[in-house]
């Protein structure tokens, strides 16, 4: 059985899909660990970032990813994630490992358009379900059947309070919620994390959080401080205590140029693979510990 | 000259530079006890440049943060409520207790609570 993980805020440019490509990449390299990655955000941010621009153009003129999961579905079909998976991990050191993979159900701003639409078909035949119950009913089943693939499932969820967002974090085991220590971003994240708590969404008892510091400046003595704090234990917030840093590399390795245009994590990463390597294992300690 | 040494060579070069740091840098000081838990009373100048009014609000009640900060300088106490960013320079204005210092520390206080309440999850 695999460990699913949402990777979630309400909140906008924190980080996710950042942060669900460094999970990926370093869970496969360091761990051989088997990923699937489920990218449930119309900005199909970690889409472009795993496979780069260009193929998600390609994969959307092919109605391959999740938006085109929720059309099939209106006009009848089963959801079948098996059938848009596509290989999403092209490092060479990642295609030479045995068993470390990754593959990931990409996205692209059809689902935008998708997800009213879906709604309004369910509506019609189920009127009392609420709408990311029946997604993450729907998406559990289907993960359920090919989740002996994987040892870790990702799921990027959406900013906002959406249903597709919502629907991941019903559907997770974990959820790493990435954050910066920018006043509006860390607020937001209080709110979230006392709404999850209020089991408004019966999510307490059911998943652990797992608050991860993102856009890290070190030179800025207030997020140094506040960071400070939070290892000290004064906010309550059981952080990952390694933060991501605000770094170019950072920003490089998302802006992936194409198919094999990385040949190795080293030349990915470049100077923030310590911090690659040291994030993932913080958090593969974390979301191995109840498995 | 030979660029290799032992590893216990290394670590103590290694520890040597720390050392040296926490000993010029009392803030760094102060952030390596706590992350070792230990508790260390420091005096004199170096007490304001590693007073954290937020981190002492949350491990002490009213009385010992009074006593903690009182002996501080009408100075001192303002360059911390600022650094800390704990009250506005208007609220630093209207403090009128004699001697200062007593109005500067409830301001510090009250401001450090918020911080606290702000950033607490629960």
């Amino acid at each position: 059985m695999s460990i699913l993980v949402a990777i979630a805020n309400p909140k906008g440019g924190v980080g996710k899909s950042l942060t669900t490509m460094m999970l990926a990449d370093g869970l496969a390299l360091t761990y051989g660990a088997r990923i699937l990655v489920i990218d449930a955000d119309p900005q199909a941010g970690v889409t472009k970032a795993l496979l780069g621009i260009a193929a998600e153009n390609e994969l959307h003129r092919q109605r391959i990813g999740l938006g085109t999961i929720l059309k099939l579905f209106q006009s009848g079909d089963r959801i079948r994630l098996a059938g848009h998976r596509v290989i999403a991990g092209d490092l060479i050191e990642l295609r030479d490992r045995q068993p470390g993979l990754i593959d990931m159900i990409p996205s692209n701003h059809e689902l935008l358009g998708a997800l009213p639409d879906f709604e309004h078909t369910v509506r019609k035949k189920r009127r009392k379900d609420r709408l990311d119950v029946l997604l993450s009913h729907t998406l559990r089943a289907e993960i359920q059947s090919i989740e002996s693939n994987y040892d870790v499932v990702l799921i990027d969820c959406p900013a906002g309070p959406g249903a597709l967002g919502l629907a991941g974090l019903r559907l997770a085991q974990h959820i790493i919620m990435p954050t910066s220590l920018e006043t509006n971003a860390y607020s937001t994240l209080t709110d979230f994390l006392k709404f999850i708590l209020a089991d408004d969404l019966d999510l307490a008892s059911k998943v652990r959080v797992h608050p991860l510091i993102t856009q890290y400046h070190a030179t800025n003595t207030t997020q140094r401080e506040m960071l400070h704090h939070i290892k000290q234990g004064l906010y309550e917030l059981n952080a990952i205590p390694r933060p991501v840093p605000y770094a170019t590399a950072l920003q490089n390795a998302a802006a992936h140029p194409g198919p094999g245009a990385f040949r190795s994590v080293r030349e990915k990463y470049g100077n923030a693979l310590p911090d690659l390597v040291a994030m993932t294992k913080a958090v593969a300690e974390r979301i191995s510990a109840n498995h | 000259m030979s660029n290799q040494v032992s590893p216990g060579e290394a670590l103590e070069r290694l520890f040597e530079v720390i050392r040296e740091e926490a000993v010029a840098n009392p803030a760094f000081a102060r952030r390596l006890l706590d992350a070792v838990d230990v508790t260390v009373i420091f005096s004199g100048p170096d007490a304001v440049k590693v007073a954290d009014p937020i981190l002492a609000a949350a491990r002490s009640d009213y009385a010992t943060f009074r006593e903690s900060f009182l002996s501080f300088t009408e100075k001192d106490l303002k360059s911390l409520i600022k650094g800390f960013v704990l009250a506005t320079d208007e609220q630093i204005k209207g403090v009128k207790t004699k001697p200062k210092q007593s109005g500067l520390v409830d301001l510090m206080w009250e401001g450090a609570h918020r911080k606290l309440d702000e950033r607490r999850v629960r």
